[in-house]
C-alpha cells in the first residue's frame, strides 16, 4: 500500500525531473553546453506562473502556456548573450552558470523578498479516488501535462523540418551545416525549447510546493544524475533516468530517513557508474573498457 | 608576488593594530583560501574540475575536531591527521570516479560533494548532526625552548592561519615545478599525448586528486579550530561552488590565483556597502563577464594587459 | 626478432579493418608501412600503439607480447609515437616539450624526486633543436608555430625519449617542402645513429622511398608485398592495388 502510494509520488516527481533532463540533455547533445542555470529558469518559471495567476488572470492552463513561453524566450537570450560563446569550454559553462545562479536567485530575493509564494489553482482542492489511494488532481495533471509535452516533442524532433535539423546537428555539426542547416537557429532553438520545458516544470510543480528562490536547486541536481544516468546523449535515457530517480528516492524514504534520501540516489549513479562508466543508455567511446 | 604576500600578511597585524574585526575577516579568508590551493592544483594544473571539494574539507574539519575534542590532540598534529583523512577518502573516492569521462565525473564530485555533506548532517554519533561539534579547544601555546608563542588570542590564530597558508603555497610551489607537475600540465593540455610519453595518467590524477583533498582538508579543519565548531554549513554544496568560483576569479593555473581569489571574494563585500542580495548579483555579473571575455580569471586577465602595454611600447 | 606482428585481426561490426597482417622485423632501422585508403594501416598502428585491442593476433617486441598494453607502459618499454593531427604541449615553450618529453615520468620517481640529470637532458634537447632548425624558437610556445614546425617538435620530442620503437603515422601530411627536407634530413641521421627501429607510415611515396629500407605494403586488412623499396614499386600487385 505505502509502496503503490510511493510508487505514485515518485512517478509524479520523477516526471518533473524528466522534463527538466530532457531540456539539458537537448542542450548538450546539440551544443555540447552543460548549463547549470537550467534551474534557475525552472524556478522563474514558477514565478511567472505567480505572477500571471495573481495579475493577469487566474487561469492556471494559460499561466502554464504563458510561463513556458517566457521560459523559451529567457533561454534564447541566454543562448545568445552567454552560451553560444562558451561552447567549447566546458569550466567557463559552469562559471557563467553559477554567475546567472547568482543573480537571478538574488534578484529574485530582491523582488520578491525570502518568503515563499503560493500558487492557488483549484487542482490542488480536487481529490482523485484512485482506487483505496486519493491523489490531487494537480499531481494527475502534472503526469498528464509532462506526458503531453513528451509526446510533442518527440513528435516535434522526429517529424518536422526544425527538429530533424536539430537531431541532425547534435549528431554531426559539420556534416549538418554542409546540407544547409544553420547552427546558430538550431542553438538558439535548442536553448528556447529546453528553457520552455524547465519553466513549464516549475509552473506544474509550483502549486504543489510553493515558489522560491532555490526552487531549482534540487530538480537541477536530479536532472544532472537522470542526464548521466541516461548517458549524456539520449533524450530516451534522460526521460527514463528522470522518472527512475523519482521514483527511487520516494521509495527509499520507505526503508531510510527522509534525509537519506538525496544520498540514496547519488550512491546509486555513482554505483552504476561503476558497472557502466557511460551511462546506462551511453555508449561507450573508442578505447573505453 | 607570492612572497610579498605572505610577508604582508604576517605583518599586518603589527603595522595596522587594534583591528580585531580586520583579523577575524582576513583569519576566515585564509580558512578558505587552502582548499582553494587544493582546488587550484586539480583544476587550474590537472584541468579536474571538482564540484564537491568542501566536503573533503569538511572530513578534515570533523576528524580533526573530534581529535581535539575527543582525543585531546594538539592543534597541529590534529591539522596533520585532518589533512591526511581527508586524502584518504579523497583516494577512495578517485579510484572509481576518476575513470570517468570529464562530464561525467564533474557530476560524479557533484554527488560526492553532497552525500559527504548528508553524512555531515545526518550521522548525529559521529558529526551532531546539524549543530555539528561546538566546543573545539583553542590551540595551546607552542613552546620553542624558552620561546612561548600563544596561538589563542584572535592574532595569535591570525599568525597560525598564515603559516599553514604559506605552508600550502609551498606544496603547491614545489608540485608545480616538480616533474610530477610537470606531468599534471601535460594531462591538462593533452591527455593521449601524455600517456603516450609514458605519463601513467590515472595514477597522476589519483595522486593528484588525494594530495588536493588533503590540502583542503587542512583548510577545513584550520577553519574548525577557528570558528571553534565543525558544522555542516561550512562544508555544503554551496560552499564548495563558492571555492570553484574564487579559484576562477583569482586565476586557475596561476600560483597566487587562490590568494588573490580569495581576497576579491572576501573584500568585495567589504568594498560595496550594500545589501548583500545586490552584492551577489554583482559578482554573479562579474563571474559572467569572467567567463566570456578572460577565462584566466584576473590574474590572467592582468597579464594579458600587460602583454598589450608592453606591445604598445615597443611600437 | 625484434620486433613483429603476427596475425593481427581487427573487425568493426561487419567490417573488416585489419585481417591477419604478419611482419617481422630483425633490427633496427627504417620500415615503412604504406597501401592505399581503407587497407587497415591506421587500424594496425591504434593497436601497435595500445590505443586498440586486437581481435586476435600477437604484437611482439623482442619475444615479449606488447599487444593490449597500456600507452604508458609501452612507453617505458621504449616506444615513442607520433599523432595523425600532430600533438605538442601547445601551452609549454619548445624546448619545455623536449625537456618534459625527456623527463622521468613514473610517479613515484617523480614524487621522490629521482630525475635525469637536467643539464644532460637540455644539452641533448637543445642539440635536437638545432638539428631541426629550430633553435630561433627554442624559447617561443609550441601553439604558436607553424603545423610543419609544431610537427617537427613532436618528432624530436619523441626522438629526445631516446626510443627503441618510433611510430610515427603521416609525418609528410601538412608540412611545406622545405621543412619536410629537413624532417627528412634528422630522421636519416638520428635513426641509424640511435639504433632505433622506426615504423613509418606514410602517403608520401616519395617520403617513404628516400627513407626506408623496407617497406610493406598492405592492402584490403593484410600484407600484400614486403621487401625493399625498389622491389615494392616494381611488384605488379602493389600497382594493381593502388590503382584498383
Amino acid at each position: 500500500m505505502a509502496f503503490l502510494e510511493q510508487a505514485l509520488n515518485g512517478l509524479m516527481m520523477g516526471s518533473i525531473y524528466a522534463l527538466f533532463a530532457v531540456g539539458m540533455v537537448l542542450v548538450f547533445g546539440v551544443m555540447r553546453v552543460l548549463n547549470f542555470a537550467h534551474g534557475v529558469i525552472f524556478m522563474a518559471g514558477g514565478y511567472m506562473c505567480h505572477a500571471v495567476m495573481t495579475h493577469v488572470v487566474a487561469f492556471y492552463p494559460l499561466a502554464l502556456l504563458l510561463s513556458a513561453a517566457g521560459g523559451a524566450v529567457i533561454g534564447a537570450v541566454l543562448e545568445r548573450l552567454v552560451f553560444r560563446r562558451l561552447r567549447e569550454s566546458l569550466p567557463m559553462q559552469i562559471v557563467a552558470s553559477l554567475g546567472l545562479i547568482l543573480m537571478v536567485q538574488n534578484g529574485v530575493l530582491l523582488l520578491f523578498g525570502p518568503e515563499a509564494v503560493q500558487i492557488s489553482v483549484p487542482a490542488m482542492r480536487t481529490v482523485v479516488p484512485l482506487g483505496p489511494l486519493g491523489v490531487t488532481l494537480q499531481q494527475v495533471l502534472i503526469v498528464v501535462v509532462v506526458g503531453v509535452a513528451m509526446a510533442g516533442l518527440h513528435l516535434f524532433l522526429t517529424r518536422s523540418r526544425l527538429g530533424t535539423a536539430m537531431r541532425a546537428a547534435s549528431q554531426d555539426l559539420q556534416a549538418a551545416r554542409v546540407v544547409g542547416i544553420n547552427p546558430d537557429r538550431v542553438f538558439a532553438l535548442t536553448f528556447a525549447l529546453a528553457s520552455g520545458l524547465a519553466a513549464l516544470g516549475g509552473a506544474l510543480l509550483g502549486p504543489l510546493f510553493l515558489v522560491f528562490p532555490a526552487m531549482g536547486d534540487l530538480p537541477l541536481l536530479k536532472g544532472l544524475t537522470a542526464i548521466v544516468l541516461g548517458g549524456m546523449g539520449s533524450v530516451g535515457g534522460a526521460v527514463l533516468g528522470g522518472l527512475a530517480i523519482g521514483v527511487l528516492e520516494a521509495e527509499s524514504t520507505l526503508l531510510a530517513p527522509t534525509d537519506y534520501r538525496d544520498l540514496v540516489v547519488f550512491a546509486v549513479l555513482i554505483l552504476v557508474l561503476l558497472v557502466r562508466p557511460y551511462g546506462l543508455f551511453g555508449r561507450r567511446l573508442r578505447g573505453e573498457p | 608576488m607570492l612572497l610579498g604576500l605572505g610577508v604582508a600578511a604576517a605583518l599586518l597585524p603589527v603595522l595596522v593594530p587594534d583591528q580585531p574585526y580586520a583579523v577575524q575577516v582576513l583569519t576566515l579568508s585564509l580558512c578558505s583560501v587552502v582548499p582553494a590551493v587544493g582546488l587550484n592544483l586539480l583544476f587550474g594544473y590537472t584541468g579536474l574540475v571538482s564540484l564537491g571539494h568542501m566536503g573533503f574539507a569538511g572530513v578534515g574539519a570533523y576528524a580533526a575536531a573530534l581529535l581535539m575534542k575527543q582525543a585531546g590532540w594538539g592543534f597541529l598534529p590534529a591539522l596533520v591527521a585532518g589533512a591526511g583523512m581527508a586524502g584518504i577518502v579523497g583516494l577512495l573516492v578517485g579510484i572509481p570516479c576518476l575513470r570517468l569521462r570529464s562530464h561525467f565525473f564533474i557530476i560524479v564530485t557533484l554527488a560526492v560533494g553532497l552525500i559527504l555533506g548528508t553524512l555531515f548532517n545526518n550521522l548525529d554519533w559521529l558529526t551532531g548532526g546539524a549543530e555539528g561539534l561546538p566546543g573545539v579547544p583553542r590551540p595551546r601555546p607552542l613552546l620553542i625552548g624558552e620561546l612561548r608563542i600563544v596561538l589563542g588570542t584572535a592574532v595569535g590564530f591570525y599568525w597560525m592561519a598564515v603559516a599553514v597558508t604559506v605552508a600550502a603555497f609551498v606544496v603547491q610551489w614545489a608540485v608545480v615545478r616538480s616533474p610530477f607537475g610537470k606531468s599534471l600540465a601535460a594531462i591538462r593540455q593533452d591527455e593521449a599525448m601524455a600517456a603516450a610519453r609514458g605519463v601513467n595518467v590515472f595514477a597522476h590524477k589519483l595522486a593528484v586528486f588525494a594530495l588536493s583533498a588533503a590540502i583542503a582538508g587542512a583548510g577545513g579543519a584550520l577553519r574548525a579550530c577557528f570558528l571553534r565548531v565543525a558544522a555542516p554549513s561550512s562544508f555544503d554544496l554551496g560552499e564548495s561552488i563558492n571555492l570553484v568560483a574564487v579559484v576562477i576569479l583569482g586565476g586557475a593555473g596561476f600560483q597566487a590565483g587562490p590568494a588573490v581569489g580569495s581576497l576579491v571574494f572576501v573584500a568585495l563585500p567589504e568594498v560595496l556597502r550594500v545589501a548583500s542580495q545586490a552584492r551577489l548579483m554583482v559578482f554573479g555579473a562579474l563571474l559572467v563577464v569572467m567567463a566570456l571575455y578572460s577565462p584566466r580569471g584576473l590574474l590572467g586577465a592582468a597579464v594579458a594587459l600587460r602583454r598589450r602595454m608592453r606591445r604598445a611600447d615597443a611600437v | 626478432m625484434l620486433f613483429e606482428v603476427a596475425g593481427i585481426s581487427k573487425r568493426f561490426g561487419g567490417t573488416v579493418a585489419v585481417d591477419g597482417a604478419s611482419f617481422a622485423v630483425r633490427e633496427a632501422g627504417i620500415v615503412g608501412l604504406i597501401g592505399p585508403n581503407g587497407a587497415g594501416k591506421t587500424t594496425l598502428f591504434d593497436i601497435i600503439c595500445g590505443r586498440q585491442r586486437a581481435d586476435a593476433g600477437e604484437v611482439r617486441f623482442e619475444g615479449r607480447r606488447v599487444d593490449g598494453l597500456m600507452p604508458h607502459r609501452l612507453a617505458r618499454l621504449g616506444f615513442a609515437r607520433s599523432f595523425q593531427e600532430c600533438r605538442v604541449l601547445a601551452e609549454e615553450t619548445c624546448l619545455d616539450n623536449l625537456l618534459f618529453a625527456a623527463q622521468e615520468k613514473r610517479l613515484w620517481r617523480e614524487l621522490l624526486g629521482i630525475v635525469v640529470p637536467p643539464r644532460r637532458a637540455r644539452e641533448k634537447a637543445r642539440a635536437l633543436l638545432a638539428m631541426a632548425g629550430l633553435s630561433r624558437f627554442e624559447n617561443v610556445l609550441a601553439g604558436d608555430l607553424s603545423f610543419g614546425q609544431r610537427r617537427l617538435v613532436e618528432i624530436v620530442s619523441a626522438l629526445v625519449t631516446e626510443p627503441r620503437v618510433l611510430l610515427l603515422d603521416e609525418p609528410a601530411s601538412g608540412v611545406n617542402p622545405t621543412l619536410l627536407g629537413t624532417l627528412h634530413d634528422v630522421l636519416a641521421e638520428t635513426v641509424p645513429q640511435m639504433g632505433v627501429l622506426l615504423l613509418l607510415i606514410e602517403h608520401n611515396m616519395e617520403f617513404v622511398m628516400s627513407l626506408a629500407g623496407r617497406v610493406v605494403v598492405m592492402h584490403q586488412g593484410a600484407v600484400l608485398a614486403d621487401g625493399t623499396p625498389e622491389l615494392v614499386q616494381a611488384d605488379a600487385r602493389v600497382i594493381d592495388a593502388y590503382l584498383g
